[in-house]
C-alpha cells in the first residue's frame, strides 16, 4: 500500500509557519516596493532597451558581451503584458528573487528546518541579493538556477530518480542561456561530483551514490562540451566572436563543432542509452538553440555567437580585466555588506569540517528534519555540507581569480555563503521557552547585543585627551560606557548562571546575530531604498544619477507644453546613448549621433556627453545649457591598498573615523558634483523650449515677484475707447469683457445689471438683462417672471451686477450673475437657455453637486476640453461644467490645488490652453491634473479682497496680461513668467484707472481692457517689447 | 452577571469562546491603524516636530545631533531615540518622523485587550472602540510628538493597576508589575506630559494600594530606570537623549509659568467638538455606573485634568490626561446601557436608556467623523496642537532650491544662505537638510555677480503662501546662455 505523503506545511510548528510566512512576505515586499524608483544603471538601460526592441520590433541578436538571451525574452514578455516602465523592466528578475527565497523551503532536508529558515532570512535581507533582485541583470536568475541545479543533483544522489535528472538538465539549460558565469558554476558543481564519484565513501548506499555522482559529472560535462568550441577557436587562433567567427564556424571550424557535438552525443548515449540521452540532450540544447537564435529568426549568427562566442568572448576578457579591481575586491565589499553571513559562514564551515571527522555525525539534528519519507540519508546530508563549503570557497576564490571583477558577481558568492551561514545558525533559531527563567533569557539576548554596541562605543571613544570641556565630556562618556558595560556583564553572568551554559551560549549568540541582522537589514534598506541612485553605493556600478530622471521630466514637460506630446526632436550622442536611449524610447524623433554634431542641429533638446562637449558649440546657437551627472561609479581608492597602507589607515584616528562614516553611514565627505567617479552631461534646451519650462537667463526660476520693481512703467495708448451709450445708457461700472466666436465683444455692464454685445466697431448687437434683480434679498426686488406659469422662473435673464462673461463653443453667451450667485446661459441672440446655482457658502468638505451654490462667482472661461470653468471666489474653488450645465469637476474642496486657492476671481487659458487662475494672492498656471506649474505672487495679497484679484488674459504668443486694479496697471508677463512691462493706461478725466476686465481679440490682435472707474472699454494694441 | 457590574463585583472568569474574542479587538486595532497611518506626511512638520526630527536626523546620519543649536531643545527623549533608530534604519522623511507615534497611538487598543477580564466583554470592547477612534488621540498620534508615547505608556500602567487587583497568582502578578515598570520607564523618557499624568497615577496607586509581590520591592524601580535609560539612549548607542528627560521637566514647568497656550475657550470648543461622546458618556458613566472603588480616583483624575486646561501654557494635549478616566467610565456606561436595555425592569423604565442609547449613537457618529476629520488632516477645522504650524509651501521652497541647484551650471552646488537672525529655524533646517552648502546667516550679504548663491529669507511683505512664509531669491547669474553669433 502506497504511503500517504504528509503535507509538510501542516507539520510545521505554529511559530515556524508564521516565521516562513513573515519571511516570504518581507522578501516579496522588499523586492517589489518602489521597484521603479532608482534610475537605471548603464547596463540595466541597455538590457531594458534591447528587450524593448525585441518587444516592439521583434529584433534581437545575441551578442556575448551582453550575456545570454533569456533576460531579453522574459522582459519582452513582461513588456507585452504590462507595458514598458522601469518597474516592469525589473519585474522578472524581481520575481525570480522572490522565488529564490521561497525555494529555500526545499532545503529543509539538507539544512534542517531551522537552518533553511535562517538561510531564508539571510537571503531575504542580504544587501547584495536584495539589490540585485531589484536590478535588471542576469545574476539573480543564475543564483536561482544554480540552486535548483544543485538541489536536483543532490536529490538525484539518493535513488537516481529521473525527475531530478531532468531538473538538473533544465536548470543547466536555463543557466547557460542566461549568463556565461554558468561555466564557473558548472566547473564548481561538476568538479565536486567528479570527486565524489572517485573518492571512496562510507555508508550502505555508497555505491549507488558514487554511481549517481558519476552520472551527474558526466551529464554536466557532456551537455556543455560543444561550448568548448570557443576555447578551441582561440587555441587555433580564430576569432570566436563576430563575422569572422561566423565565417569560420561555417567553414573549417564546422569540423570542430561537429566533432564536439558528436563526442557529446555518442559518449552520452553509450553511458545512458540513446533514448535517454537524446531526450536529455534535446532538452538542454533545445533551450540553447531556441533562445540563441531568437526563436529561429537569427539562426546562422545566433548559433555561432551562442555556441562559440559564449565561452570564447569571455575567455578573451579575462586578460582585459574590466573594472580594474584588485583581487581582494569581493572581500572588501563583502565586509561592507555581507559581514553577517561571512562571520556566520566562516564559523559554520570551521565547525562543520571539525565535526565531519566523526563518521556518525549528522549535520541535521533528528528533531530538526522534516518528516518526509523521501528525505535524503545521513551521508547525503554530510555530502551537502561538504558541497556547501566547497561551493563557497570555490566561488570566492574563483571570482577573485577571474579577470573581470564586478559587484554583481558577488551574488554568486553570497548565495552559498548564506546557505552555509543559515545552516550554522540553525541552533540559534528556536522560540524562547516561556516557562523557565524567561527574564534571564531575554536579558542574555538583549544584553549580548548591547554589549557589542557598548564595546564598539568604548573603542570609538577617545578618553583622557585633555582637560578642556570637550575632552572631559569624552572621558566621562567613556567611563559611563565602561560602567554600563561592567554592569551589563554582571547582569548577564547572573542570568547565564540561571539559564545554564549551553542555553546561555545560544542566547548570547542569538543576541549578537540579531544585532547583525539589524545592521544587515539596515545596509539593505539604505542601498535599495534610501541611498539608491543619489550616491553610488559600492554595490552598484555605472549608476545613472537622479539628474537623468530630472531632465527626463523637463523633456516631458517641454513635449507636453509644445503640443506635440512625444514628437519632440531630441538628440543624444554616443556617450549619453545609455541610459538615454531607454528613457527616450517613446520619442520617435530622437536622433543619436557619434561623429557629426550637425545631425543634432535644430533639435529642441540635445544631450551630449563629456567627450563631445568641445565639439558641440560648432553648431550650438541660441541654446540654454544645463549640466548634470549622467553616470557615476563608486570610489575606488582601495585599489592601491597594501598591508602597510592598511595598517597606517587603521592607526590614524582620523582615518578610522572616516572609515567608520563610510561603513555605517556611507558618508564620503564629497559633494555630488565633485565626486571623482562621475560622467557629466550637458543638456542644451533650445531657447523657446527652455522658456516652456521656465528656464531663461532673465527669470528667477520658480518665483516671480512683480513688487521687486525691476521693470519700468510703459505708457500704452489705446487705439479706441468705447463708453456708450449702448441701448440708451452709457456703461456704468463695467466689470468683465470677452470675445465671442464670431468676433463680437461681450461686456458685463455691472452698474446697469446687463450684458452688452457689441460689434468691434462699436454698434450694439444685443443687450441682455437690464434693471437689477436681487434674488438674494427678501421679496426678490426687481425680479420678473418672464413667462408666468411657463418653465422659466422669476429673474431668469436678469442680473444683479454680473462680472464674468464668456462665449461657448456653440456661440452661447455665459454670464456669471455674481450678485445672485448663479450662472446664466443665453444663445447668441440673447435668448435665455438655462441657469443654475444660488447664492451661498459651501462649507468645506460638503458636496453641493446636486444643488450648486456660488458665492461671488466671477471669472469664466472655457478650457481646452470645452468645459466651462467657473471661478467661485467666495467658496475658494474652481468648478467645471459641461455644455448642459452638469458639473464635471471641482478643484478646491474635492481636488486640492496646492497651494490652496484663495478667492479665485479670474480664469483664462494661455497659448498652450493651460489654465491660468488669479486669486487675491497670486497668479497660477495649473495643468489639467490640478498641478501648479508656475506661480507669480501678488504683492500685499493678504490685505486684498477677491474683488482686487487681478484679471487675466493671454495672447497667442504666450504672454500673460494681468489687470491689477489696485495699481491701475496692466502687467505683462513673458510665457516663462518674467515681468516684461507695466502698461499705464490713460486716465478718463480726473478718475483713477481701475482695470477690472481683460480679453484678447485674437482675430483683430487687440487687447480689450475694461476700466471700471472710467466706465469705458479700451481697445489696445498687444504688447510688443522694445528691441 | 453583566459587564456593568463587573467592576463593582470583582473579577470574573475569562469569557468562554476566547477565539472569537480576538475579532473585535483586531478590528479595532486595524481601525486604529487605518486612521493613524495613511498620509502621515499630508502636512509639513510643525516647528516643534521639525526641531526633534532635525536633531535626530543629524544623529542618524552620523553627524552632530544639532540639539545644542535648538532653543528650546526637544523634550522627548523617547521620540529622539526612536526617530533616530528609524531614520538610521529606513532613512529620514516626514512620514518616518511621525511613524513611531502613530504606531504607539494604535497600540493603545491593546490596553482594552489587557483589561478584558477585569472589565468584561462589552466594557472592554467599548473601550477598544473608544481608544481606537478617539479623535484628539488620533491627532496626536499623527504628529512627530512624544505625547502619545506618554499617553499609551500611562494607559498600560493604569490598566496594570486595574488588572493587578484581579490577578491572584504571584507569578502573573510579578509579570504584570514587570510590564508596568517597563511602561513607566518608557513614559518617563517620553516627554513633559508624563509629569501631568504621574500625579493621578500615583494617587491611584496610593488609594488602591495594589499588593506588590514582596521579593520585587526594588525591582520595579530598577526595571523602570533601566528602560528609561535604554529608551533615552536608543539602546546605549547615543548619549544625547538623557538630557532631554530633564528638558521635559523644564518644558512642563514652562507650561505652568509662561502664557502662550491656546485660549481656554478654544480648547474647550475643541474638546466639545471632537470628544462629546466620551465627555457625555464618561461623566454619565461616573454618575450612573458607580464604579465603587474607582469612582473617587477617576473623579479626582478628571478634576486634575480639568485643572490642567486652566494653566497658561495649555494645549489640547490636556485631553490625553483627561481621557483615561472618561474613557473607562464611558465604556462602563455603554455596558450599563446595553444591560439595561436588554433586561429592563419595566417598559417605562426602559425608555430613558433607549433615549440615551439613541443619543449615544448620534454622538458616536460625530466621534467617528471627528476621527476621520482629524485623520484627514483638516487641523484648521478645530485641532490646533501647536501655537505655530508650518505652511505646506515650505516643501515647495525645498523643491525649488533643489531644482535651481540642479539647473545651475556650476561645478558644485550653489551656496545656500538661510537668513535666520534668531538662530536655527528648525523647519528650514529639516526641509533643507539635504543641501550640503546650506549655512545660517544673520543677514544676507550684498549680491555679487561673481559669487552666485541662493538666499532664503523671511518674506518681507507677508507670508508667501507658496513658500510657507519664506522668500527664495537667487543672487548673481547662475544660468548661462550660449550664443556664438
Amino acid at each position: 500500500m502506497a504511503e500517504t505523503r504528509a503535507n509538510p506545511w501542516r507539520e510545521l510548528a505554529g511559530w515556524e509557519r508564521a516565521a516562513w510566512l513573515l519571511v516570504l512576505s518581507a522578501a516579496a515586499w522588499a523586492r517589489l516596493w518602489e521597484l521603479g524608483l532608482r534610475a537605471m544603471t548603464h547596463d540595466e538601460s541597455l538590457h531594458a532597451f534591447f528587450s524593448f526592441r525585441l518587444f516592439v520590433e521583434g529584433v534581437y541578436r545575441h551578442e556575448p558581451v551582453y550575456h545570454g538571451p533569456l533576460l531579453y525574452h522574459l522582459d519582452a514578455i513582461v513588456f507585452y503584458l504590462l507595458g514598458a516602465t522601469d518597474f516592469t523592466a525589473r519585474l522578472a528578475p524581481t520575481l525570480i528573487g522572490i522565488l529564490l527565497v521561497a525555494s529555500l523551503w526545499l532545503l529543509r532536508d539538507y539544512l534542517g528546518r531551522r537552518g533553511a529558515l535562517a538561510a531564508a532570512v539571510l537571503v531575504t535581507i542580504s544587501p547584495t541579493l536584495l539589490f540585485y533582485s531589484r536590478h535588471l541583470r542576469n545574476d539573480i536568475y543564475i543564483a536561482f538556477f544554480t540552486l535548483m541545479w544543485a538541489y536536483g543533483a543532490f536529490r538525484y544522489l539518493d535513488g537516481r530518480q529521473k525527475r531530478w535528472w531532468y531538473l538538473v538538465t533544465a536548470s543547466m539549460g536555463l543557466a547557460f542561456i542566461t549568463k556565461e558565469v554558468s561555466f564557473i558554476t558548472g566547473a564548481v558543481i561538476g568538479a565536486f561530483f567528479a570527486v565524489v564519484a572517485v573518492v571512496p565513501a562510507p555508508g550502505e548506499d555508497a555505491t549507488t551514490r558514487k554511481r549517481a555522482a558519476a552520472d551527474l559529472a558526466f551529464l554536466m560535462l557532456a551537455l556543455v562540451l560543444p561550448f568548448a568550441s570557443g576555447a578551441l577557436f582561440l587555441a587555433l587562433g580564430w576569432n570566436p566572436v563576430g563575422a569572422e567567427a561566423e565565417a569560420e564556424a561555417f567553414g573549417r571550424g564546422a569540423f570542430v563543432l561537429l566533432a564536439l557535438f558528436g563526442v557529446a552525443i555518442v559518449g552520452g548515449a553509450l553511458r545512458f542509452g540513446w533514448r535517454e540521452w537524446l531526450s536529455t540532450f534535446g532538452v538542454f540544447w533545445g533551450l540553447q538553440l531556441t533562445f540563441f537564435t531568437t526563436l529561429f529568426t537569427n539562426v546562422r549568427a545566433g548559433l555561432v555567437s551562442g555556441i562559440v562566442g559564449s565561452l570564447g568572448y569571455w575567455l578573451t576578457q579575462h586578460e582585459v580585466a574590466r573594472g580594474g579591481q584588485p583581487w581582494f575586491y569581493y572581500g572588501l565589499i563583502g565586509l561592507l555588506y555581507e559581514f553577517l553571513p561571512m562571520i556566520l559562514g566562516g564559523v559554520a564551515a570551521s565547525v562543520g569540517l571539525w565535526r565531519l571527522r566523526h563518521a556518525a555525525w549528522d549535520p541535521v539534528d533528528a528533531d530538526d528534519r522534516p518528516r518526509s519519507p523521501e528525505g535524503p540519508c545521513r551521508e547525503t546530508r554530510r555530502l551537502w555540507l561538504v558541497f556547501l563549503i566547497w561551493w563557497t570557497v570555490a566561488s570566492w576564490m574563483g571570482y577573485a581569480w577571474a579577470g573581470e571583477r564586478m559587484p554583481w558577481l558577488l551574488v554568486h558568492q553570497v548565495l552559498p555563503l548564506c546557505l552555509l551561514a543559515g545552516w550554522g545558525a540553525r541552533r540559534l533559531v528556536a522560540p524562547l521557552e516561556r516557562e523557565n527563567a524567561r527574564v534571564a533569557k531575554w536579558l542574555l539576548v538583549g544584553g549580548s547585543a548591547l554589549t557589542v554596541v557598548t564595546v564598539v562605543g568604548v573603542l570609538r571613544s577617545s578618553p583622557f585627551t585633555g582637560r578642556d570641556l570637550q575632552a572631559t565630556t569624552d572621558t566621562a562618556g567613556w567611563w559611563v560606557r565602561v560602567l554600563v558595560q561592567a554592569g551589563l556583564l554582571g547582569v548577564m553572568s547572573n542570568a547565564a548562571a540561571r539559564v545554564g551554559g549551553h542555553e546561555g551560549r545560544r542566547l548570547v549568540g542569538l543576541g549578537v546575530v540579531l544585532l547583525g541582522i539589524v545592521l544587515t537589514a539596515r545596509a539593505s534598506v539604505q542601498a535599495s531604498f534610501v541611498t539608491i541612485d543619489r550616491v553610488p553605493e559600492p554595490l552598484t556600478y555605472a549608476q545613472a544619477s537622479p539628474d537623468v530622471k530630472r531632465i527626463l521630466r523637463e523633456i516631458e514637460a517641454i513635449a507636453e507644453r509644445s503640443g506635440g506630446r512625444h514628437m519632440l526632436r531630441v538628440a543624444i550622442d554616443d556617450e549619453t546613448m545609455f541610459p538615454m536611449s531607454w528613457y527616450l524610447r517613446d520619442y520617435p524623433n530622437t536622433v543619436s549621433w557619434r561623429a557629426d554634431p550637425s545631425l543634432a542641429a535644430s533639435a529642441a533638446v540635445i544631450v551630449v556627453g563629456l567627450r563631445n562637449r568641445a565639439a558641440w558649440p560648432l553648431v550650438a546657437r541660441g541654446y540654454t545649457r544645463q549640466r548634470g551627472i549622467l553616470l557615476w561609479w563608486p570610489l575606488q581608492g582601495y585599489t592601491a591598498l597594501t598591508p602597510s597602507r592598511l595598517w597606517t589607515l587603521l592607526a590614524d584616528p582620523d582615518e578610522r573615523r572616516y572609515l567608520w562614516q563610510v561603513f555605517m553611514y556611507r558618508q564620503y565627505g564629497i559633494d555630488g558634483r565633485q565626486w571623482p567617479g562621475n560622467r557629466e552631461f550637458d543638456m542644451y534646451l533650445r531657447s523657446d523650449a527652455a522658456e516652456l519650462v521656465g528656464i531663461s537667463s532673465t527669470v528667477d526660476a520658480g518665483v516671480a515677484d512683480w513688487s521687486r520693481g525691476r521693470v519700468a512703467d510703459t505708457a500704452w495708448a489705446p487705439e479706441a475707447v468705447f463708453a456708450g451709450p449702448f441701448a440708451g445708457r452709457p456703461l456704468s461700472r463695467p466689470t468683465g469683457v470677452a470675445v465671442a466666436r464670431d468676433g463680437a465683444w461681450l461686456v458685463a455692464d455691472g452698474g446697469n445689471h446687463r450684458v452688452v454685445v457689441i460689434e468691434p466697431r462699436g454698434t450694439v448687437r444685443v443687450v441682455i438683462g437690464g434693471g437689477r434683480c436681487a434674488l438674494t434679498e427678501p421679496g426678490q426686488p426687481g425680479c420678473v417672471d418672464p413667462d408666468g406659469a411657463g418653465p422659466r422662473a422669476a429673474g431668469d435673464g436678469q442680473f444683479d451686477e454680473p462680472w464674468g462673461v464668456a462665449s461657448g463653443p456653440n456661440g452661447e453667451i455665459v454670464v456669471a450673475d455674481t450678485g445672485n450667485g448663479r450662472i446664466q446661459v443665453f444663445d447668441a441672440r440673447g435668448a435665455f437657455l438655462r441657469a443654475w446655482g444660488r447664492s451661498g457658502q459651501v462649507p468645506p468638505g460638503t458636496d453641493d453637486g446636486a444643488a450648486p451654490r456660488f458665492l461671488e462667482p466671477k471669472g469664466l472661461t472655457f478650457d481646452a476640453a470645452g468645459r466651462l470653468v467657473v471661478a467661485d471666489a467666495g467658496n475658494n474653488r474652481l468648478l467645471f461644467y459641461g455644455t448642459t450645465g452638469h458639473r464635471q469637476g471641482s478643484w478646491g474642496p474635492v481636488i486640492d490645488v496646492d497651494p490652496p486657492l484663495d478667492g479665485p476671481a479670474s480664469v483664462a487659458l494661455d497659448a498652450n490652453e493651460t489654465l491660468l487662475v488669479a486669486d487675491k494672492r497670486r497668479i497660477l498656471r495649473i495643468d489639467r491634473f490640478a498641478r501648479t506649474l508656475a506661480m507669480w505672487r501678488v504683492p500685499g495679497g493678504d490685505s486684498r479682497t477677491a474683488e482686487d484679484a487681478p484679471t487675466l488674459a493671454a495672447d497667442p504668443g504666450g504672454r500673460v496680461y494681468a489687470a491689477d486694479r489696485e495699481s491701475g496697471r496692466v502687467l505683462v508677463f513673458s510665457p516663462a513668467g518674467a515681468l516684461e512691462s507695466r502698461l499705464v493706461l490713460p486716465r478718463a478725466g480726473d478718475d483713477d484707472v481701475r482695470p477690472t476686465g481683460l480679453a484678447i481679440d485674437r482675430v483683430a490682435g487687440k487687447l480689450l481692457v475694461i476700466d471700471r472707474a472710467g466706465n469705458r472699454l479700451l481697445v489696445m494694441p498687444l504688447f510688443r517689447p522694445v528691441p | 452577571m453583566t459587564d456593568a457590574s463587573t467592576l463593582r463585583s470583582g473579577p470574573k472568569a475569562p469569557p468562554a469562546n476566547l477565539g472569537w474574542e480576538h475579532a473585535p479587538y483586531a478590528v479595532c486595532g486595524l481601525a486604529a491603524l487605518l486612521v493613524r497611518l495613511p498620509a502621515l506626511d499630508r502636512w509639513p512638520l510643525s516647528p516643534v516636530e521639525a526641531a526633534s526630527a532635525w536633531a535626530t536626523w543629524g544623529l542618524a546620519e552620523g553627524r552632530a545631533s544639532g540639539i545644542p543649536l535648538l532653543d528650546p531643545p526637544p523634550a522627548s527623549a523617547a521620540l529622539f531615540g526612536l526617530q533616530a533608530a528609524l531614520f538610521w534604519l529606513v532613512g529620514a522623511g516626514d512620514q518616518v518622523a511621525r511613524l513611531a507615534p502613530a504606531l504607539a497611538g494604535a497600540a493603545v487598543v491593546a490596553v482594552a485587550w489587557l483589561l478584558r477580564r477585569s472589565l468584561g466583554r462589552t466594557t472592554s470592547i467599548s473601550l477598544a472602540v473608544l481608544l481606537a477612534g478617539d479623535p484628539l488621540s488620533v491627532g496626536y498620534s499623527r504628529l512627530g510628538d512624544g505625547a502619545v508615547f506618554v499617553s499609551t505608556a500611562c494607559w498600560v500602567v493604569f490598566a496594570g493597576l486595574i488588572v493587578l487587583a484581579d490577578t491572584p497568582t504571584p507569578r502573573a502578578r510579578a509579570a504584570l508589575v514587570d510590564g508596568m515598570s517597563l511602561a513607566a520607564g518608557f513614559a518617563l523618557a517620553s516627554g513633559p506630559l508624563v509629569w501631568d499624568l504621574a500625579p493621578p497615577l500615583v494617587v491611584a496607586m496610593l488609594v488602591l494600594r495594589p499588593q506588590l509581590p514582596t521579593p520585587l520591592a526594588r525591582r520595579p524601580a530598577v526595571l523602570a530606570g533601566a528602560t528609561a535609560l535604554m529608551v533615552a539612549t536608543s539602546g546605549l548607542t547615543q548619549w544625547e537623549g538623557p538630557p532631554l528627560v530633564s528638558a521635559s521637566v523644564g518644558a512642563w514647568l514652562h507650561q505652568w509659568t509662561t502664557p502662550g497656550g491656546i485660549p481656554p475657550g478654544e480648547l474647550w470648543v475643541s474638546l466639545l467638538r471632537y470628544e462629546m461622546l466620551p465627555l457625555t458618556l464618561g461623566i454619565g458613566g461616573l454618575l450612573v455606573a458607580r464604579l465603587r472603588r474607582w469612582s473617587p480616583v477617576l473623579a479626582g483624575w478628571l478634576a486634575w485634568g480639568c485643572l490642567l486646561t486652566l494653566r497658561p501654557g495649555r494645549t489640547p494635549a490636556a485631553w490625553l490626561v483627561i481621557a483615561p478616566p472618561l474613557m473607562l467610565s464611558a465604556a462602563s456606561a455603554v455596558s450599563w446601557l446595553a444591560t439595561t436595555i436588554r433586561m429592563p425592569a419595566s417598559r417605562l423604565a426602559a425608555t430613558p436608556p433607549y433615549v440615551a442609547a439613541a443619543a449615544a449613537v448620534v454622538l458616536f457618529a460625530q466621534f467617528v467623523h471627528g476621527a476621520f476629520d482629524i485623520s484627514g488632516g483638516r487641523f484648521a477645522s478645530g485641532f490646533r496642537p501647536y501655537a505655530v504650524s508650518t505652511a505646506s509651501g515650505v516643501r515647495l521652497l525645498a523643491d525649488d532650491v533643489a531644482l535651481i541647484q540642479q539647473r545651475a551650471l556650476t561645478a558644485t552646488r550653489l551656496p545656500l544662505d538661510v537668513v535666520a537672525p534668531a538662530g536655527v529655524d528648525p523647519v528650514l533646517a529639516w526641509y533643507l537638510r539635504g543641501e550640503p552648502t546650506m549655512r545660517w546667516v544673520a543677514a544676507p550679504s550684498p549680491p555679487s555677480p561673481d559669487a552666485p548663491r541662493l538666499v532664503v529669507e523671511p518674506a518681507d511683505d507677508g507670508p508667501d503662501p507658496r513658500h510657507g512664509g519664506y522668500g527664495l531669491r537667487r543672487v548673481g547669474a547662475v544660468l548661462e546662455r550660449v550664443r556664438l553669433r
